[in-house]
């Protein structure tokens, strides 16, 4: 992967983020940024909003308010119906916590199409296969794999289209120890290779390991933010309270 | 004359009435499925635009007995536009029709139910509109699109027998005629309804091969 250098004031922000679903709120005014070169981890109970944030910051879903910026072009959102399919995937991806492989394809298959669709190279397949210990997979469908056996394929499809920023959704939930260490090594490159990645994780501890920031969300309202050390030093007691359960 | 020496004596007519009852369904089928994809992805694709023209079309065509939509094409309509049309052509030009507009509200539907899932995941991996529907939309729909297509073949094949009405000479026309001169309903018609099983059991056993050849099951286990 070739090193991603970019202007100064590039970066995946989003602005003033508001999100209903049938009436509830989901997100409630939430900024945040995804910086090249940097792993922004993103913490927070189950159902606080992450994966909401994750797939309005790719345009997914659109944000029913807010702004949405990418290296320094603007999405606006005024409400639910303003939506863009010119957003440049997968220069921005996402690793969903679902997964979502295409079922009727191998493994093989699935990692290969989006690659060969934008002529990608194809010299660190092979590489990263092994590293991330799929090779025997390769040619299952993923109804007969395990869960980290899809993670991790589903990890290798997107990180080999070589994206500028990449969003992941709980992607180490499935995962054992060792593979979790091999995956944060493998991020930990990409981003000083420039990619800009926000990680979403329960994981305290891999996200103290490779992070430079964090945001911590609950009910939809951003709590806290700041340098990853911060989470040693919680300045709210809801942060606090957090980290007691999950470390 | 028992039932074979009246196929003797009037193989010609059965014949005859065989080959263009075959020649109308090949022709219903293969404009009513090809048609029938196209129109049903490009109402998946344009809802609001296409969708919605092809859903006004597919309500009326469904509201409408097949037998009077071939009546006022063949009578007040060439009457209106003074016009004249040979039977078979708006027999084909009508059961296409319906046919086209039952496979494209399946097709449509089987798109429309495809989990969002797996568009989302094909999106944010870059995949272009042609390859998603190509490699992932028709793949993903084919199963669950085999049978009630090749059901709705059978009805047309059925419904062929209606072409008789506006003087189509189909095997159900020549049946008649046989019949008119030996007056032999039992055997003649039990004849007709075995060449309708010989054709549809054919087709019922070929959905059941397309099923098992081309449907792995994906579901988790």
């Amino acid at each position: 992967m070739q090193k991603i250098i970019l202007k100064d004031n590039y970066m995946l922000e989003g602005k003033n983020i508001y999100k209903q679903i049938n009436g509830s709120e989901i997100l409630n005014n939430i900024s945040l940024n995804v910086v090249p070169s940097k792993i922004s981890c993103l913490i927070g109970p189950s159902g606080s909003g992450k994966s909401t944030i994750i797939n309005c910051l790719s345009l997914l879903t659109p944000p029913s308010k807010g702004v949405v910026t990418l290296n320094g072009q603007d999405f606006s959102f005024e409400n639910e119906k303003s939506s863009y399919s010119i957003f440049p995937y997968p220069l921005v991806t996402v690793v969903f916590q679902g997964l979502f492989l295409f079922p009727h394809m191998t493994n093989e298959k699935n990692i290969l199409l989006p690659l060969q669709e934008h002529n990608k190279d194809l010299s660190n397949f092979d590489i990263l296969v092994d590293r991330l210990k799929i090779r025997e997979v390769l040619n299952k469908y993923p109804n007969e794999c395990s869960g980290g056996e899809k993670q991790r394929v589903a990890l290798a499809r997107q990180i080999l289209l070589e994206p500028q920023y990449l969003l992941l959704d709980e992607v180490t939930s499935a995962l054992d120890l060792e593979t979790v260490n091999t995956v944060a090594e493998i991020l930990v490159e990409m981003r000083n290779k420039g990619v800009g990645i926000l990680l979403a994780t329960h994981m305290i501890n891999l996200a103290k390991t490779i992070g430079n920031d964090f945001y911590f969300i609950d009910k939809g309202i951003m709590i806290e933010s700041g340098n990853i050390s911060r989470l040693n030093t919680p300045e709210t007691e809801r942060l606090n309270k957090f980290l007691q359960i999950y470390i | 004359m028992n039932i074979f020496e009246i196929f003797v004596t009037y193989k010609d007519g059965f014949l005859q009435g065989l080959g263009v009852t075959l020649e109308l369904c090949l022709l219903v089928w293969s404009i009513g499925i090809i048609g029938g994809a196209i129109v049903g992805i490009l109402s998946a694709q344009y809802n609001a635009s296409f969708g919605l023209i092809a859903k006004i079309f597919s309500t009326l065509i469904s509201g409408v007995p097949v037998i009077v939509l071939l009546y006022w094409l063949y009578y007040p309509m060439q009457q209106q536009f003074e016009i004249d049309i040979p039977p078979f052509n708006i027999a084909v030009f009508a059961l296409a029709f319906v046919n086209i507009f039952m496979v494209a509200d399946l097709v449509k539907n089987a798109i429309k139910d495809l989990p969002n899932q797996y568009l989302l995941s094909a999106k944010v991996s870059g995949l272009r509109g042609k390859t998603i529907l190509l490699k992932i939309q028709i793949p993903l729909i084919f199963k669950q699109l085999i049978g009630p297509i090749l059901l709705v073949q059978i009805t047309m094949l059925h419904s062929s027998i209606f072409a008789s009405l506006i003087n189509v000479d189909d095997i159900f026309r020549q049946i008649q005629r046989i019949n008119a001169m030996v007056y032999k309903p039992i055997e003649l018609y039990t004849a007709l309804a075995i060449f309708f099983i010989v054709i549809t059991v054919p087709l019922t056993l070929l959905a059941q091969y397309l099923k098992k050849k081309y449907a792995k099951d994906y579901s988790e286990r």
